[in-house]
């Protein structure tokens, strides 16, 4: 019940922020919720799978250029190539996820780290798809034919997409897959002895990851209005786990968390000029040191110590 | 007595005449606030922070002297890691927390180029974006009001002296595989067919490489008469050392960033007899503004070289001021972006001649050439006729 209240209360908070900021706020908003939805899809493959991958840039990159091409070089509307971006992000998920039957460890994060380079590589070189080189601009997010030019109005589409990327996450936990691939991750052998398939589980925990990974890209470019290949390095794919972590692997409330470290953390210390990078990074040292967890484990780090002093 | 028509009007005529005297935003009666955002941290950081010391001692150095038609000029500059999502986010900052009257003097092309759309959204001007891409250096935008060169304009310039000033006839090329690079690339090329030279080879690199035995190898294998680089300052450094470790003797030619003081120390004497065109000043450069810049690091950046970077953030700077100081009554986007087209084509001294007309915003397309010479920038001509 409190679970529910504290949700509930999370969705209205949500809503009503935007009321608070400027613009600039709206920006940092729309970003967060965009890395929410990349921190969401770590959860899937990193807390549930057992798998990990340091390409997750890759699948982005999938995902933004996918919707770009399909916006500007088709005329699909946007909404559509929202889901066509996620679509084909989770084939090229399947594709990735290929090596996962074979290696675990650092073995699997060196192959996904090789898919995100070679991957960021055929998109440079594309010239006439993706602009190479020169990159592309792409245009405002737009529902039903009308523009999300602000973006405040930019933000409540990206928190609806959320919204519903956490329900299919919810569900697909609840779900014979989702039970089994955690089963796989529990004991690849005991879960292959109940019947459960460790190759197509794997298969689909990558697609589905990539999937979400895909959607939040295609709105990533839309927003930033320009994409290049310098928005999906190794370095990204870095950043994307770091903010898993930090935010808290197992739950919503870490993906959120995650999101709002990514894009907030930065702006929030702009005032410290060159010290920026330097507090950035040991913000970093800090959370992991004391939250191993994540930011969403606070409450329960804090509650003995509360209880304590009653 | 209360005649309501008349009433009404009276509140329509206020309405229509309070938008003349609304200031745009950033500008007070004491002072104009323009934003910059750089790349402070991160690979770029070391020309950054003297291309920020530039345009900042500039500003200082005009306020000094008593502002702008009494205005003094408020400089607010934000960090952007080289990254597009943070420029944005620093842009929009800038323009709609802080409420900056223009963007002055910004580097990088990807973060730029990730900025414009938005800038373009809000009207706001752009004044000094360094980068290579059309659309920085030949936009279509009005709001950009470009200082450096297209990449295609430094290749033509570089194959010309090459050929006409060294008698080179055999040319090779080593780039980055990146827009800079191709671009300077195609630019030697259309010079090449154009003269009927031969390039004898290419070779790339990443900027992430830090091994260039291949490339030197295979380049000094085809015997060129001079070398061609689209480069930047670390790998072309570490490839000239190369070559001299070799002992490979031929002319080599680069944009002016490889001249510049931080890729001097990092090259050492493997530097030495390389060409390099101008598109910035170089301190012996007599002329009014390239004093006044002179003076000012001197005075408000002491640390900082008079240099490429320092002078190409300080170019930007005056550009804005020199376009400010021809606005008749309240300074507006408008009037600015206005003033700025009346200049023409116009020699700011710190760059090459640029080029602000209605419906034509173009950076500079003549150069200046200079040589290295036992670690020193020796000026060969200037731009200027």
């Amino acid at each position: 019940m409190d679970k529910r209240i504290l949700d509930i209360a999370a969705i209205a908070a949500a809503l009503v922020a935007p009321v608070f900021f400027g613009p600039y706020g709206h920006y940092i908003m729309c970003m967060a919720t965009i890395y929410a939805m990349v921190s969401l899809s770590l959860n899937v493959l990193v807390s549930e799978a057992g798998l990990i991958s340091i390409g997750h840039a890759g699948f982005w990159a999938v995902g933004a250029y996918g919707s770009a091409v399909l916006v500007e070089r088709v005329g699909v509307p946007f909404e559509v190539s929202v889901v066509a971006a996620a679509g084909l992000a989770g084939l090229v998920g399947v594709v990735v996820g290929l090596p996962a039957l074979r290696v675990r460890g650092h073995y699997l994060a060196i192959a996904t780290l090789g898919f995100s380079l070679v991957l960021v590589h055929v998109l440079y070189e594309w010239d006439g798809l993706t602009g190479g080189r020169q990159g592309m601009f792409v245009q405002r997010p737009s529902l039903f034919g009308w523009s999300l030019a602000e973006d405040r109005q930019a933000y409540y589409l990206c928190l609806a997409i959320f919204g519903l990327l956490v329900l299919l996450v919810r569900n697909f936990r609840r779900s014979l897959g989702g039970l089994s691939i955690n089963a796989l991750r529990q004991s690849e052998l005991a879960a292959q002895c109940c019947g459960i398939d460790l190759a197509a589980s794997r298969l689909f925990a990558f697609a589905f990851s990539a999937a979400l990974t895909g959607a939040s890209g295609a709105l990533y470019g839309a927003v930033l209005g320009q994409l290049s290949t310098d928005s999906f390095t190794l370095v990204v794919s870095l950043s994307f786990l770091t903010m898993a972590v930090v935010g808290g692997m197992s739950s919503v409330w870490g993906a959120v968390l995650g999101g709002l470290f990514l894009a907030g953390a930065p702006e929030g210390l702009r005032a410290f000029e060159k010290w920026q990078m330097l507090i950035y990074g040991v913000l970093l040292i800090v959370f992991i040191r004391v939250l191993p967890k994540g930011l969403a484990s606070l409450p329960e780090r804090l509650a003995p110590l509360i209880g304590g002093r009653r | 007595m209360f005649d309501r028509r008349v009433f009404t009007a009276g509140l329509l005529a206020v309405g229509l005449a309070t938008p003349t005297f609304a200031a745009d935003p950033g500008v007070s009666a004491e002072e104009i606030h323009i934003g910059s955002f750089l790349p402070l941290q991160g690979g770029l950081s070391a020309g950054a922070n003297q291309y920020r010391d530039g345009l900042e001692s500039y500003i200082k150095w005009v306020n000094k002297n008593g502002g702008v038609k009494g205005r003094m000029i408020r400089l607010t500059v934000e960090n952007d890691n080289y990254n597009p999502q943070q420029a944005v986010a620093a842009a929009k900052k800038l323009v709609d927390r802080d409420g900056v009257f223009a963007i002055v003097g910004t580097l990088g092309t990807s973060n730029n180029l990730a900025a414009i759309p938005y800038l373009v959204s809000r009207g706001v001007p752009l004044i000094g974006p360094l980068g290579s891409h059309p659309s920085i250096n030949t936009p279509t935008e009005r709001i950009v009001f470009p200082i450096s060169p297209l990449g295609s304009s430094h290749g033509i310039s570089l194959a010309a002296f090459a050929h006409e000033e060294l008698g080179a006839k055999r040319i090779a090329v080593f780039y980055q595989d990146d827009q800079y690079g191709a671009e300077l690339l195609g630019g030697v090329k259309s010079y090449a067919t154009e003269k009927g030279l031969e390039i004898v080879a290419t070779a790339t690199y990443l900027p992430s490489d830090v091994d260039f035995s291949g490339q030197v190898a295979a380049l000094s294998k085809a015997q060129p008469d001079a070398v061609v680089m689209a480069v930047v300052p670390k790998p072309g450094a570490l490839f000239l050392r190369e070559a001299k470790k070799v002992g490979w003797k031929t002319s080599f030619l680069a944009p002016q960033l490889m001249a510049d003081k931080i890729t001097r120390d990092l090259g050492g004497d493997a530097l030495d007899g390389m060409y390099v065109n101008l598109y910035s000043a170089v301190r012996t450069m007599d002329t009014p503004v390239v004093k006044t810049g002179v003076a000012a690091l001197a005075e408000f950046a002491p640390s900082t070289p008079p240099d490429y970077w320092a002078f190409i953030g300080m170019s930007g700077a005056h550009l804005f001021v020199t376009a400010l100081s021809r606005i008749e009554g309240e300074p507006t986007r408008e009037k600015l972006m206005t003033a700025l087209e009346s200049l023409g084509t116009y020699d700011p001294q710190l760059i090459p001649p640029v080029t602000y007309k209605p419906g034509e915003h173009r950076g500079p397309t003549v150069f200046g050439f200079a040589r290295v010479v036992g670690g020193d920038v020796r000026l060969i001509k200037s731009w200027a006729k």
